[in-house]
């Protein structure tokens, strides 16, 4: 782009990374071999076989490194960025930039305080980013994040110079409270806990169970010397379990802070951009018509603090526990923001003034049975056991009877021209959007019960559904309108949006 | 291939044109179905052996063994012989199932890519599969089992995708 001084240098010339690239490289590479080398050097015994191991090991990552430094090349040519690198096996790999789906900056600490950082493109579908640049000076990282976003795959370059034109437009910015709020409403706290207390497990140390009886002893021990009542004694359980949900609360709340801070969303013509983080700093980009799926969530705690969330599918494969691209669009916000933001963005679903179509009259009782048989069964096992205070698991029959009226009263689904909407769940409320455009596969389906009661599943396949977002499907339809619904997406799914 | 009409039939998508697989596909899935079902008493012939003795647990392990095959290759015949597809304008129908039915929509458009597989079996009845892979998550490869292998290969001329090279991902 001519127009673009700071990207004009980077065009057609091979160029390496930063030359302090082999230091990042080498604290990746540590991070990987961390544990095996600490197993190797502590656990390996006393051989001089493994302390040659361990010092020959600690001698090649360096050397690698700085290999990966003087092998590792790119160029960018018109429309494409050529990648050359491999230290025996050289390899030479073409991207062009239409097949980048997602470009992201990171930068932790270190990579701030030598003004770096890490650049990842990536295409649909691979586990691994197609490139991942480490490191990069922070002036290169963003010539090159600033000519990618101008190369969209669909700008002619009339609109490209429109979409220069028009100022970045900032859609949503949280402040520390907000973070705060989400940190209330989310279990990061307790996922980060249930992971640690997996690795102290599996890395078979006898320190953490011998603290977890220390502790244990303590309290009992404790609680034994003060001869509590079994009313005390619920009472003390009751205030243990406060404490550790507060805990916990308190975790996910610093948590939040510390992966949100500064969340700021903008739109820069058909990218949209987000940055966060307080410690890495994540600027991730995502071209609109890149965007698969959209979820609107509203848990029971998000609901009682007047709060939803937004987040989206692309079609990069996310690890499951690493932060990749783009997913949230809104962690939290105040549902009109939401609204907002959907009407902006997604202006053909009509949000929120869909016509809800309702479920099967007898859906009810579809979702009331399965809970219910197992509950009874539960009970059943519990009671031969127990005796007779196992019945008490019965009261949560009445629960599944509410729960499963209020959800087929809430579940529901929305088709207009370009968009087909899915609402569900109880207490907690999802909605889950389309464009007819991004479906890949529809379908429908019916097992004898469906049959029985006439009813069927529509299925919906979109590109990078992750398996912690709610399923695109509708079950228990009436079975003439869940082939009426399959009819329509057949006529109109071959039309591709432009 | 000339097949009651089933209850699966009805007016809205009467018009369809399905098509049935071959004869020969109903034997490849007996023989697959057997194959892929024979061996599942095996884990039971140690309790077998606790229990009585040594003859009584091989002639009834044998006994086992046949029937889980007959039993695994009568239920896989059955379920290809519900099998149906149409190739339509704008994509590929396949709708299947004994007992849960399914039928799914497949445009050309989101085809990504075709192959077509041969195992031992199929190649000696003349069949093929093909696999249809979309960018979808779920149904990301859909396999289609038991075809002719002439009508493979038309179906898979007639389903690739007609824009090649110059288009992007298409997701």
């Amino acid at each position: 782009m001519p127009s673009d001084p700071a990207a004009a240098p980077l065009r057609n010339v091979e160029r390496r990374l930063h030359p302090l690239s082999w230091l990042f490289v080498l604290l990746a590479q540590l991070r990987q071999f961390a544990l095996p080398l600490i197993v190797v050097v502590f656990a390996g015994g006393r051989g001089d076989r493994w302390e040659w191991i361990g010092a020959i090991a600690a001698l090649a990552l360096p050397l690698i490194a700085v290999a990966q430094y003087f092998s590792y090349r790119f160029r960018i040519a018109d429309d494409e960025l050529i990648i050359r690198s491999g230290i025996f096996q050289r390899n030479r790999r073409h991207i062009p930039f239409r097949r980048i789906h997602n470009v992201s900056l990171h930068q932790n600490l270190l990579h701030r305080v030598f003004g770096v950082a890490e650049v990842h493109l990536e295409s649909a579908g691979g586990v691994k980013p197609e490139a991942q640049m480490r490191v990069l000076s922070l002036a290169d990282a963003q010539a090159l994040e600033a000519l990618l976003q101008q190369c969209g795959p669909s700008l002619d370059p009339a609109t490209a110079s429109a979409a220069e034109a028009a100022p970045a437009r900032a859609l949503l910015s949280l402040s520390t409270s907000e973070l705060l709020r989400l940190g209330l409403v989310s279990n990061r706290g307790m996922v980060v806990v249930a992971a640690g207390i997996g690795v102290l497990a599996q890395s078979g140390s006898q320190a953490f169970a011998a603290m977890l009886k220390r502790i244990g002893e303590n309290l009992f021990g404790w609680a034994n010397g003060q001869h509590l009542s079994w009313l005390g004694w619920l009472l003390a359980g009751i205030a243990l379990f406060v404490a550790f949900a507060a805990l916990l609360r308190v975790l996910s709340m610093l948590l939040a802070v510390v992966q949100f801070h500064g969340f700021t969303l903008h739109q820069h013509g058909e990218r949209l951009s987000v940055e966060s983080g307080l410690l890495t700093r994540i600027r991730a980009h995502i071209p609109r018509h890149r965007i698969q799926a959209w979820t609107v969530r509203e848990s029971w705690l998000q609901r009682l603090l007047h709060r939803q969330s937004l987040s989206i599918d692309s079609a990069v494969v996310q690890v499951a526990n690493e932060q990749r691209s783009l997913r949230d669009l809104a962690p939290i916000a105040a549902p009109h923001t939401v609204t907002a933001l959907l009407q902006r963005l997604l202006p053909a679903a009509g949000w929120p003034d869909l016509a809800w179509q309702p479920l099967h009259p007898r859906a009810w009782r579809r979702m009331v049975i399965v809970p219910s048989a197992v509950t009874v069964l539960i009970s059943a096992v519990l009671w031969l056991r127990l005796g007779n205070a196992a019945w008490f698991a019965l009261l949560a029959l009445p629960w599944w009877w509410l729960r499963a009226h209020r959800l087929a009263q809430f579940a529901g689904y929305a088709l207009s021209e370009q968009v087909i909407a899915v609402r569900s769940g109880w207490p907690g409320h999802y909605w889950r959007l389309a464009e007819i455009g991004k479906l890949q596969v529809v379908g429908i389906s019916s097992t004898p019960f469906d049959r029985r009661h006439g009813m069927a599943t529509l299925w919906l396949d979109t590109a990078g559904a992750n398996a912690m977002q709610p399923r695109l499907r509708i079950r228990y339809l009436p079975a003439a309108q869940a082939r009426a619904v399959l009819e329509t997406l057949a006529a109109r799914m071959p039309n591709r949006i432009p | 291939m000339s097949k009651p009409i089933t209850p699966q039939q009805d007016s809205a998508a009467n018009a369809i044109p399905w098509e049935h697989l071959p004869d020969a596909a109903a034997t490849a899935a007996t023989l697959v179905g057997a194959l892929a079902a024979f061996w599942l008493p095996l884990p039971l012939h140690s309790l077998w052996l606790a229990l009585w003795d040594r003859g009584v647990a091989v002639s009834l392990t044998v006994v086992l063994l046949v029937l889980c095959a007959l039993l695994g290759g009568w239920c896989n015949r059955r379920r290809t012989r519900r099998v149906r597809y149409a190739l339509l304008g704008d994509g590929l129908r396949i709708r299947r199932g004994l007992c849960f039915w399914q039928e799914i929509v497949l445009p050309r458009s989101r085809v990504q890519h075709l192959d077509l597989e041969r195992g031992p079996i199929e190649r000696n009845l003349g069949l093929a599969t093909l696999v249809i892979h979309t960018a979808g998550t779920r149904m990301h490869a859909v396999r289609l089992a038991g075809l002719k292998e002439q009508r493979a290969q038309a179906l898979r001329d007639a389903l690739l995708p007609n824009e090649t090279g110059a288009r992007d991902d298409a997701v």
